[in-house]
């Protein structure tokens, strides 16, 4: 229990400011993990499936060139290639400089591995060559080839999908940690202002009632002045001595004033 | 009624929460869990509240039986609410509501859950949700009056918090009574979270399933109670510690003391296993009779379901939803007489079940013999007509609030299997009821209406009635 009034005051504002202080501090973390995690998510998923359907793309350019190819057209067949090719590489290596999830390198390596299979194939000549017009190569050997380097492009994006559902379910659930210590204190600070308020009535304005009815009790009657039913040890102690103290000197004055006369 | 009396006591009851709550914060902290802010935020406001409380007031020499029974009231509600802040901060699948009744079903000792998927709590959180269970279960007004310095407040809170039927075992003086308890209490805990760590649980899940066990809670930190672990031994441990805990401490002490009057000598407590053993071994011949299991494993299920409802603890180690009609209603039956009074385990309780069968007796033989003068006797000793009364009042209140919760929980469109036993399950403290909230099941799939209702329901289980009753009565007279 304290018993000076300041004290009161002073710890009563301090645990307030606690309160809010914690408060604000946890608020301010969870927005902190919850702004890292959107960068995860947009830095570390977005990225590589945003290259894994650059390439797909690609692959399906490269794929119609094959064909302009085998049909002899030789020009756009190899114009669309190489622009599909450079497309490819250039998000291959987004894809490989973003490693971020577990076994992710792994799948890299398995894209890597397929398209240099499949780049093979079309890097050899195929105009003026029995490769023209030969559908039969075409599915044989083009065709899987094709198919197994987009399974390992779709892999790759799947797994980065995968994880960005994660990801969001977890941004979710920070954006709730987030929101909820900022609830909660906003209540809890609104039953402490009323605590608080109960308490400082109790210590404050309780007795300053009671010691404006002593006064007045005091010079109805100017008998003897008593305050305070509570056994306190605050600031009112004091003063009620203080006034004890000023009213036996009064009533020294008046006797010592009566025995002159 | 001196508003400062009560929140006094309030503020050393949550200062008691804030240390568990600083227990389950540091193992959050130590493996860097997503509940770590959830539980140091709760554990901020319970500590600041709580200061304010205590340093605030004036200590308080007496404080009348009005003031004794708000203090336990609102003591219990205030715990719950500030137990609710962990689970309400950290989320997934905890809105208002569930948080809510979560926090009620782990202080009353209820373990009904809202869970699915209970694994996927953290440590610190899974530490703070069973230790709700072990602060409730000799009632945290007990701690906070055994850490405080001797007064007359302590007597007066002392009778609130223990009916007056459960004080007729205790042998020692009041002031006695407080350390019985905590000696008992403590002791059955770490006996227990020791053996079950021989027998092969981790460390941390011994801990929280003897706070499980002693409290007579049922928190598991598997999603498969206690079958998660197919281990006999630890069956069998959690078994005689269930049985421990659902009988009379006082009578567990005198009998630790070598004392002449121990549990072999109460009358009450051999009715008592003679019932739970006549139980096991209806529901374990219908298991074997029906084909469910071999003999031996019906033994095993029987058993630890029995005990497990009967005691109201509320693990288990199958699904009952599936076992024959008969089996369902000896456990329901169970689920309504409960452990001894001046244990932890909840409900109606079998000493009341008892009385009110030794007074029915004998209002009998009066109708039969109307000059014959008899009197109902346990032990040898008369049993006092108030108690009598009193046991006769409370059956009656009992019954009266779980038929009014069936009938409302129906108006919700519950089966009726599942609002009845959902009712028994939580006025009871048991936890699990049957159909839609079984044994392996949860009650997350109940209106949040129903979710309140039954929580209320725990607290009055809880509470015993007359105490909310009461304070009913205090502020309309």
């Amino acid at each position: 229990m304290i018993s000076k009034l300041r004290h009161k005051i002073f710890i009563g504002i301090l645990l307030l400011a606690v309160l809010l202080a914690a408060s604000g501090t946890i608020v301010l973390h969870q927005f902190l993990l919850l702004n890292r995690s959107v960068t995860a998510l947009i830095e570390d998923n977005y990225k590589t499936i945003q290259a894994c359907q650059n390439m797909l793309e690609a692959l399906e350019r490269e794929d119609s060139g094959i064909l302009l190819l085998s049909l002899g057209n030789w020009e756009k067949g190899r114009y669309i290639i190489d622009a599909a090719d450079s497309v490819f590489e250039a998000s291959m290596a987004v894809a490989a400089g973003n490693v971020t999830e577990l076994h992710e390198d792994e799948r890299v390596a398995a894209v890597r591995a397929a398209y240099n299979e499949y780049k093979t194939k079309w890097q050899k000549p195929i105009v003026d060559t029995d490769k023209e017009g030969n559908l039969n190569w075409y599915v044989t050997d083009i065709n899987p080839d094709f198919l197994h380097a987009k399974e390992a492009v779709y892999a790759l994006m799947k797994l980065n999908q995968n994880s960005m559902y994660d990801e969001a379910s977890v941004l979710k659930e920070r954006s709730y940690r987030a929101i909820m210590p900022g609830i909660v204190a906003i209540v809890a600070v609104i039953v402490f202002a009323f605590l608080f308020n109960y308490f400082l009535r109790q210590s404050l304005m309780a007795p300053l009632y009671e010691l404006i009815a002593a006064t007045e009790k005091y010079r109805a009657n100017m008998s003897s002045f008593s305050f305070s039913t509570k056994k306190t040890d605050d600031e009112f102690r004091e003063l009620e001595q203080g006034i004890q103290k000023v009213i036996s000197k009064v009533h020294k004055f008046y006797d010592q004033k009566a025995k002159v006369n | 009624m001196r508003g400062e009396s009560v929140l006094r006591y309030l503020g050393f009851i949550l200062l008691f929460q804030g240390f568990f709550l600083l227990l389950s914060f540091i193992i959050s902290a130590v493996q860097l869990e997503t509940s770590t802010v959830p539980l140091l935020f709760s554990l901020i406001s319970a500590v600041v509240f709580g200061a304010m409380f205590v340093l605030f007031t004036h200590p308080t020499e007496e404080v009348n039986f009005s003031e004794g029974i708000l203090t336990v009231v609102l003591g219990w509600v205030v715990t719950c609410l500030v137990g609710a802040l962990p689970y309400l901060l950290w989320g997934v699948e905890f809105d208002l509501v569930n948080a809510w009744f979560e926090s009620v079903s782990g202080f009353t000792t209820t373990g009904s859950t809202i869970l699915n998927d209970v694994e996927r709590l953290p440590s610190g959180l899974l530490f703070f949700r069973s230790s709700t269970h072990w602060m409730g279960g000799v009632g945290i007004i007990m701690f906070v009056l055994l850490i405080l310095p001797q007064s007359s407040s302590k007597l007066v809170l002392l009778n609130t918090e223990l009916s007056s039927l459960s004080q007729t075992n205790f042998k020692q003086s009041k002031r006695q009574v407080l350390l019985v308890l905590g000696y008992v209490y403590l002791g059955l805990t770490v006996l227990q979270t020791f053996l079950l760590w021989v027998a092969g649980m981790s460390l941390f899940d011994a801990v929280n399933h003897a706070f499980a066990t002693i409290a007579t809670g049922g928190f598991s930190t598997k999603n498969l109670s206690i079958a998660h672990f197919n281990s006999l031994p630890i069956e069998v441990i959690t078994e005689v510690f269930m049985v421990l805990s659902a009988i009379h401490f006082g009578l567990l002490f005198t009998t630790i003391m070598g004392h002449k009057r121990n549990i072999f000598t109460s009358e009450i407590t051999r009715a008592f296993l003679l019932v739970v053993a006549i139980g096991i071994t209806i529901v374990a011949l219908k298991l074997y009779a029906d084909g469910l299991y071999p003999l031996g494993t019906s033994f095993r299920h029987a058993a630890f379901q029995v005990i497990s409802l009967g005691t109201t603890t509320g693990f288990a180690t199958v699904d009952t939803a599936h076992w024959p009609p008969l089996a369902m209603m000896v456990l329901m039956y169970f689920t309504i007489q409960c452990g001894m009074v001046g244990s932890t385990s909840g409900g109606l309780k079998f000493d009341r079940v008892y009385i009110f069968f030794k007074a029915l007796k004998t209002q009998i033989l009066q109708i039969l013999h109307p000059r014959l003068v008899r009197v109902a006797k346990v032990d040898g000793q008369r049993i006092p007509v108030e108690i009598i009364e009193h046991t006769q009042v409370f059956i009656v209140m009992y019954i009266l609030i779980f038929f009014v919760t069936t009938v409302v929980l129906s108006a919700y469109n519950i089966d009726l299997l599942t609002a009845f036993s959902a009712s028994i399950a939580t006025i009871g403290n048991v936890g699990p009821g049957f159909e839609g909230v079984s044994s392996l099941g949860n009650f997350s799939g109940l209106p949040d209406g129903a979710k309140v209702l039954l929580s209320v329901n725990m607290l009055f289980g809880r509470l015993e009635i007359f105490n909310i009753l009461a304070l009913i009565y205090f502020t309309r007279y």
